[in-house]
Parts: structure tokens; sequence; C-alpha cells
């Protein structure tokens, strides 16, 4: 072979390579879906839901038993009484027994796959999809009504004060009768709406894919003040004791008044920040893309210390930060299909991941 | 630096196409057409490449080595490797245009998966490749619907009393691939035996049937855009007078 002849394989090899590489880049799809029951942590990730205990991680089950290329789970399960629900990215809902994982009934008359979290409240499922319908069922599965909005469903619903907030991806949150899915009111905001509402006795605190925070009034979806961010929002705002808590991709950290959208405080943690920050006791927890798990102070936002995991430098941490229940310690999402859970004590040591290193 | 260079900027200029005509599919459409008129020159070097490598297969000269060497093939590719050289002649600028397509397919493949921003890891890496300072927060999420398509899965074409879809824009890319393939080996030398003419037959016809498998089982915005790159480029062909009708059907033998 002629060495132009053999240049030129190597160059297409090579360029195959990149295209392997390239188009392997884009996975997995999304972050951990994490709920928290009493004893049991909820996983859903990739090919399987998991059932874990608390404090220890130990697995109790996991569904489907064993992995299937056609099945994927990312949004949060959810369990009222002696049912778990879980969305798929087959377009299919599925009824678990929350015991030992055993399918109890399917829905599958969505077109696309639920990338948001159900809600379950009194025995009345709410279910967005990303085919842009909320689909309201019995907790036996059966279908009640739908509403469909123009874009995608990526939220969780709220429920409050007798009405169903509903954040969607055309950009409109939607005050909904939740009984009969009837519009009361709806508001454009400036841009898609990944996150939930945060739904108050006098206001809801709105973030969006936009440099921007809404708060609204819940009776007419009116705005009383908007502030102005220097990055996107993905997260649903935190807010406890009249502070809104806000972090964007920029890598600032807000504490607005909630009263009036006044900042109190910001602080650069100089990383992106998606995964919506957790408070317990004086102290403020905000995880970065690139692998941080920081504290600040609730009332100044001064660091206190700052953990980096170094495997999680470029798919860090997204998704909600939850606390373990009697504030024993925290629970982080990450997008690395490692190490997909980090299990924290409050001062910042890792307590175990999942899988286990 | 693959991402910086490659994937970020087409996102933008993606983006910036479809804040201007509101459709993914005409962005798509637009965007290819651009590419295809930078790589024009390219184009325009293979033909004349290929013409140059003709009028050097009449050649005396040539055809003394292919004579005197036919049983010594080490000896006849050195031969005509000087022969090349003397006469300025790249056996090998007719594969260049395909080599040049192949990082431009991988970087549109992922510029189009992320824009569309179909799962929330697609579009949180979106959200950081969008370049600061202009207002891209009032497109997403871009709306990927398009003719029948969704730019974002594989397409099927599902017509009632069937219960299977055809795969229609597979077939189109396959074909006009097949077309594109055809019309360029019959500018391209005819009577060369040697191993540069094999390797370029071979990714004049395996490239159409890649592409085309490509077409239908990733996203079926890369199919649109691998339907309107050959579109363009048998025009390009038609507009230098390489193309004649007899091309358009499949194993109808075409130019020679």
């Amino acid at each position: 072979m002629s060495p132009r002849i053999r240049w030129v394989g190597w160059t297409i090899a090579l360029l195959m390579a990149t295209l392997a590489t390239a188009c392997t880049r884009i996975s997995p799809s999304s972050w951990p879906g994490v709920t928290v029951e009493q004893d049991t942590l909820y996983v859903a990730y990739q090919q399987q839901v998991y059932a874990l205990r608390l404090p220890d991680g130990q697995p109790l089950w996991q569904f489907p038993p064993e992995p299937n290329r056609k099945q994927t789970f990312f949004a949060a399960p959810v369990r009222a009484d002696n049912l778990l629900v879980v969305g798929g990215y087959d377009n299919v809902l599925y009824g678990l027994d929350p015991a030992n994982g055993t399918q109890k009934w399917t829905f599958d008359q969505a077109q696309d796959r639920y990338i948001a979290s159900p809600l379950l409240v009194d025995g009345v499922l709410y279910a967005p999809n990303a085919d842009g319908t909320l689909y309201v069922l019995d907790r036996n599965g059966q279908l009640k009504w739908t509403f469909t909005t123009q874009a995608a469903l990526w939220a969780q619903p709220v429920l409050a004060q007798d009405r169903l907030y509903l954040a969607s991806m055309d950009h409109h949150l939607y005050a909904l009768n939740p009984k009969s899915g009837q519009v009361e009111w709806q508001v454009e905001l400036p841009g898609a709406l990944p996150a939930p509402p945060v739904v108050t006795d006098d206001r809801i605190f709105m973030a969006a894919l936009a440099p921007v925070v809404t708060a609204l009034s819940p009776e007419d979806g009116r705005v009383l003040w908007q502030q102005t961010l220097r990055g996107w929002v993905w997260h649903q705002p935190f807010v406890a004791d009249d502070h809104v808590i806000v972090a964007d991709m920029q890598g600032y950290v807000y504490a607005l008044d909630g009263r009036d959208g006044t900042v109190l405080w910001e602080r650069n943690l100089e990383a992106p920040i998606a995964a919506r920050p957790a408070r317990v006791k004086d102290t403020l927890y905000v995880a970065t893309r690139t692998g941080d798990l920081v504290a600040l102070d609730w009332a100044t936002g001064q660091v206190r210390w700052r953990r980096t995991v170094e495997e999680l430098a470029k798919d860090g941490f997204a998704g909600p930060l939850t606390v373990l229940p009697d504030e024993e310690g925290l629970i982080t999402p990450t997008m690395n299909a490692k190490q997909f859970l980090i299990v924290w004590s409050l001062d910042g040591q890792i307590r175990w991941t999942f899988p286990a290193k | 630096m693959w991402t910086t260079f490659v994937v970020q900027p087409m996102i933008n200029l993606l983006l910036w196409i479809y804040s201007l005509v509101g459709n993914f599919g005409l962005a798509i459409i637009i965007f290819t057409v651009l590419i295809r008129l930078i790589l024009y020159p390219l184009m325009r070097q293979q033909t004349k490449s290929a013409e140059a490598m003709q009028k050097l297969q009449q050649d005396p000269r040539w055809k003394e080595i292919q004579r005197k060497y036919k049983n010594d093939r080490e000896r006849l590719a050195q031969e005509q490797m000087k022969l090349y050289q003397e006469l300025g002649v790249n056996p090998f600028a007719s594969c260049l245009p395909m080599l040049i397509q192949i990082p431009v397919i991988f970087g549109l493949y992922q510029a189009i998966i992320l824009a569309l921003g179909n799962t929330p890891a697609q579009l949180l890496e979106l959200t950081a490749l969008i370049y600061p300072g202009w207002d891209a927060a009032k497109l997403l999420p871009i709306d990927s619907h398009f003719l029948w398509m969704d730019l974002s899965r594989p397409e099927r074409l599902t017509i009632p009393g069937l219960n299977f879809g055809i795969p229609v824009m597979a077939l189109l890319v396959a074909y006009t691939g097949y077309i594109q393939a055809k019309v360029a080996s019959s500018v391209s030398p005819t009577s060369g035996s040697d191993q540069a003419q094999s390797m370029n037959t071979m990714m004049s016809y395996y490239m159409p049937l890649m592409l085309g498998y490509f077409a239908m089982t990733f996203a079926s915005g890369l199919a649109l855009y691998f339907l309107t790159s050959n579109l363009v480029s048998i025009a390009q062909y038609a507009l230098m007078g390489k193309l004649s009708w007899r091309d358009l059907i499949p194993f109808g033998g075409g130019k020679k």
C-alpha cells in the first residue's frame, strides 16, 4: 500500500472516530430524579428506578428488576400511601408498589416522554408530559381529563389554595381549577419554564430560562415585581423567611427580598449553577456544575467552606438538593453516571455515593 | 476545543438563522446552503482535478507506464506518482469535499440535537453554549416540527392502512447521494485502475449508503441537512454543465 493511500485511510478512520466520540457525548439525557419518603430514598436514573434504604443507601429493590434498553427514567418518583408513581422516557406512566417495586398499573396514552414528576394529591394524579399535555388520572391510572399547552411540560405542578399551577416550556404559567382543568388565569414570562413555581400565601415566585425572577399575585397572575439577574435560572427558587434564593448559570447566588425583589446579598461562585439550593438552619448549600458543594451563611452569603469532587469537573451537580430526614445530611444528584448520587454530612464529608465507589 | 470551535459557532449560527426565519427546518436548509457555498471552491477544485486526471490518462507517458509495469504494481504506483507530481495532479482531490463534510456532519449533528434541547441535559448544555450578548431566551425551546417531521427524532412517514412507517427522508438521502456520487464519478477519471481510483469509487458509493443509514437512525434534522446538501451539490454540478438526465435514473449509466 502506498504511503498516500495509507494516509487517506488513516484520515478516514480518524474522522470516523471523531464522529463516534462526538455522537456518544450527548448522553445521558438528564440527572437522577430523587424523592425521600420516611426511611426510603427513591431514585429514577437511566434504565431503572431504585429504592435505597436510609441512612446507608443499601438497595431494597429495582424496577424493572433487570435493566431494559427500551425503558429509561429520570423524573423523580412520587409516593402517596401505598402507591409509587414514576414516568418513563418510553411515554409510559407506571404505578408501583412502594414496598417491593411490583408494577400495579400503567398509563400509555401520552405521546412523549415524562420529564416532570407527577403530583399525587388526595387520590388524584396530575402527570405533565413532554407532549405538552397534563394528564389527570385517578390513583388506578384511569384518565379523568387533560389540559394541553403549546410546548412541553417539564415541571411538576403545584397545588395550593385550591389552584393548580402549571409551568410550561411555552413560557406561560397557568393557574387551573384542579377539578375541571379550566384556566383561571395565565401569564407569559420572559423564558421557558423548566421548573415549578413556589407558592406562598400571597406570592408566586417563578424563575425562567431568562435572566429574571418574577413574583406574581396568586389571585390573578399580576406581576408584583421582577428582578433582573446576570444569567438564566434552571431551578425552582428556594423560599424561606421572606428570602427568595436563586442561582444562575453565570455562577451567581442571589438572596432577594420576597416582598419587593430587592437584592439582599449576592455571591459569585464562579461556576454555572443548575441545582436548586437547600437550607439547613443558618446554612445555605449550593452545588455547581463543576463539582463544588459550597456552604454559605444564610444571612450574609459569606462562603463558609467549599468541597470539590474532582471527578465531577465536567458533569457536576444538577437537580434539586434534598435534605435528609432529621437534617442528617444532604443528597446531591449529579450528571456523572459513575456516581449519580452523593450523600453528604452537613459539614461537607461524603458519607456514601450511589453506585458505591 | 471541538465544542468551542465547531459545535458552538454552528449552534449560534443556527439559532441566529432561526431567529430570523422562525422555522428550524428552514434554518437547517439555509445553514446547509451556506456551508455548501463555503465548500464550493473545494468542489470546483475537485472538478478541475478530475478533469486534469482525465487528461493525464490520455497522455502517452501514462499509457506507456501502464503497459510497461503492468506486472509490477509497486513500481507502477511509483511511476504514476512521479507523473502526478510532474504534471501537478492530485489523485485524491476528488475525495476531499467528502472528507471535509464528515466533521461538518458531526458538528451539525451535535448542533441540531443540542439546539432542539429535547432533554434537560441537552438544553442545559445548550444554555452554556449560547454566546452572551443576544437575547436567545425568547427562542427556546425550538419548535422542532417541519412538514410531517419532528426534527429531533428519526423520521418515518405513516400512511393510513400501513402498520409501519416509511423512512422517506432516508430513501431520499440515499437516492440523491447516489445521484451526486454518479455525477461526481462521471467527471472523475475513468480508465485508471490504481488504488486511488478504487478509493475514490469506494468513497463515492459507500458514503450515500452510510448517509442513508444515518438519516434513518439519527434525528431527522440531520437527514434534512444531508438531503439539502446533496441537492445543492447536484445543482452545482448542473450549473457547471456536468449533469445529464441519464444521471437522474438509478443504474442508468450516466455520462461517461
